[in-house]
């Protein structure tokens, strides 16, 4: 079911401040929809993993954060869009440990397990893009 | 072009609208109305009077968003929904609403889109009811359930640096986080290094729970304390250990009294009898 | 860019580092390089990581903690861990990051109360809670 949008902010994601930013961002995005303290530290956390993946591994790109609403339920959702080499293997990166490059490892199976709604779509060559969602 | 259409007892056209259009107006609690394919009111009826509080002639042409709430109009809610119905046939959710006196009310709502013959869009169809008093009281029993969570998961100090958690009743996926997170906030806030963790009053335990509890040990050792279970019965041991949980590296007792002797060891205490019945030192 | 550093400060045979700000990936790898250099340096026997001030750990700092145990061990410095806020924990079990091997404590004082029992039964890694050392720690 499609969810409506109230606000939304876009930063890029190219430099390690804009990480730092990203973590305010996710915090300040958190706090708007009442997340308690645990929920807000889970999806900061989640969102620093997958910012860093961008700038990293993906040779930088953009965080999307929009604060959304799906059947009264008040939700923040984080788009993180890269353009850097995809992963060949989706299936793979996603198992725990089971990344080629070493510093993957926990970074997508773990924040998966962080956020209520998790997507992940890349292509080789191409760039990857990742959808997070987090209910309150 | 010879649609299957489904057979029914044929009447005339305009018999069959009139049956339509009665049991419309008669209807008490379901508001029903038709609106333009731009979202404009173009029936009413006395239903949607009651609920809406605005008379036929005081709507009919005016836009849906009349009754929408500002903030929804500002999200522009309305065309998000209809161009839901539009897409997908159907729109069903449910939304505070304003009446006339701008007083509000919670509607479960059906927005159904009507096609003509050629799939033209020709308006939609909506049916909305004031669902307030089940939203209260479903407001009311999340709040009991709440308060019953809090209630059932009290975190008490047994002795300086020694918390312990009596779990009672069954334990599902929610619960085991409150218990969680009380059980660490309470471990800083009483800077506690051990806390046991009592199930004795826990009928059964399913993979989920069980993984909770080991979650909860996890994150107490981060923290630099020490979680020791106790009061494990038959049952739950069996289910444990067939669900393929590792228990290896977990401290458990097989009563309370038990495990508090162990967390009194762990800090260096013990409870002796006294000679003179001075009572435990 | 910051200049800001994280203090080490020496307390007798350990170090103690507080981080009380955000602990941002540049920090983080110059605080491990700084303080294994200060460990060589001062010849300290243990070291007090206080965490306390941070409110996120990512995997990337999950590691950095785990590395800093290692190094710190590998010098014949025991690493403690203190002062990780529930959040956090929770957040990094549910994570799959258990931190193996470090060793964590409540608060600094405890965790000081632990490194001297440890150190004190030097040579065995394993000092569980040493019982002579409890109380004439707590009366510093």
């Amino acid at each position: 079911m499609e969810s409506t949008v109230s606000q939304h902010t876009i930063l890029p994601a190219t430099s390690e401040s804009d990480l730092v930013t990203a973590r305010h961002l996710a915090r300040g995005y958190s706090k708007e929809i009442g997340l308690g303290l645990v929920d807000e530290t889970k999806l900061v956390t989640a969102v620093s993993e997958l910012t860093r993946n961008a700038i990293v591994h993906g040779g930088g790109g953009s965080v999307c954060f929009e604060q959304v609403e799906r059947d009264g339920r008040q939700g923040v959702r984080v788009t993180f869009e890269d353009h850097g080499p995809g992963i060949p293997d989706v299936t793979v990166a996603m198992l725990d440990g089971g990344s080629s490059t070493k510093s993957l490892g926990l970074g997508l199976p773990g924040s998966r397990r962080l956020v209520d709604e998790f997507e992940l779509h890349s292509e080789v060559g191409k760039g990857t893009k990742v959808m997070i969602v987090k209910w309150k | 072009m010879s649609n299957p259409k489904p057979a029914m007892v044929r009447r005339s056209g305009e018999e069959t609208a009139e049956r339509y259009r009665m049991l419309i107006e008669q209807s008490d609690d379901l508001a029903i109305y038709l609106l333009s394919p731009s979202g404009h009111i173009e029936t009413w009826n006395k239903a949607a009077e009651k609920l809406k509080q605005y008379k036929a002639q005081e709507v009919i042409g005016k836009h849906l968003s009349i009754f929408y709430t500002k903030e929804d109009q500002e999200r522009k809610l309305v065309e998000k929904e209809l161009e839901e119905a539009a897409q997908t046939g159907k729109f069903e959710g449910s939304g505070w609403r304003v009446r006339k006196d701008g007083s509000r009310y919670w509607a479960d709502v059906i927005i159904s889109a009507l096609r003509d013959d050629d799939g033209k869009l020709i308006g939609f169809a909506k049916v909305s009811r004031d669902a307030s008093e089940r939203k209260r009281q479903e407001e009311i029993i999340e709040q009991q359930k709440q308060d019953l969570i809090e209630l059932s998961t009290p975190v008490m100090q047994l002795w300086e640096g020694i918390l312990v958690l009596p779990i009672i009743g069954t334990l599902d996926s929610q619960r085991s986080q409150v218990v969680m997170e009380r059980l660490l906030e309470a471990i800083v806030s009483t800077g506690s290094e051990v806390a046991i963790l009592d199930v004795s009053g826990v009928p059964t335990v399913d993979t989920m729970v069980a993984q909770h509890l080991m979650k909860t040990m996890e994150a107490a050792k981060l923290m630099g304390a020490e979680c020791i279970i106790s009061g494990i019965r038959p049952e739950i041991a069996q289910t444990m250990v067939h669900l393929g949980i590792d228990l290896s590296t977990v401290k458990t007792r097989s009563t309370l009294a038990r495990g508090l002797e162990e967390a009194l060891r762990t800090r260096q205490l013990a409870i002796v009898k006294s000679s003179r019945g001075e009572g435990a030192k | 860019m910051s200049v800001e550093r994280i203090p080490i400060l020496k307390m007798g045979e350990f170090l103690l580092v507080s981080i009380q700000t955000e602990l941002d990936d540049r920090l983080a790898v110059n605080l491990q390089k700084e303080l294994t250099a200060r460990v060589a340096e001062t010849g300290a026997r243990g070291v007090l990581l206080d965490i306390s001030g941070l409110d996120i750990v990512d995997s990337f700092l999950g590691r950095m903690i785990s590395t800093i145990a290692e190094m710190t061990r590998i010098m014949d410095a025991e690493t403690v861990v203190v002062g990780m806020k529930p959040a956090i924990a929770i957040t990094l079990v549910e994570m799959g990051l258990t931190l193996p091997g470090v060793v964590t404590a409540l608060n600094v004082e405890k965790g000081m109360e632990l490194l001297r029992a440890r150190t004190r039964a030097s040579g065995e890694g394993d000092g569980i809670h040493s019982l002579s050392t409890y109380h004439t720690a707590g009366h510093q």
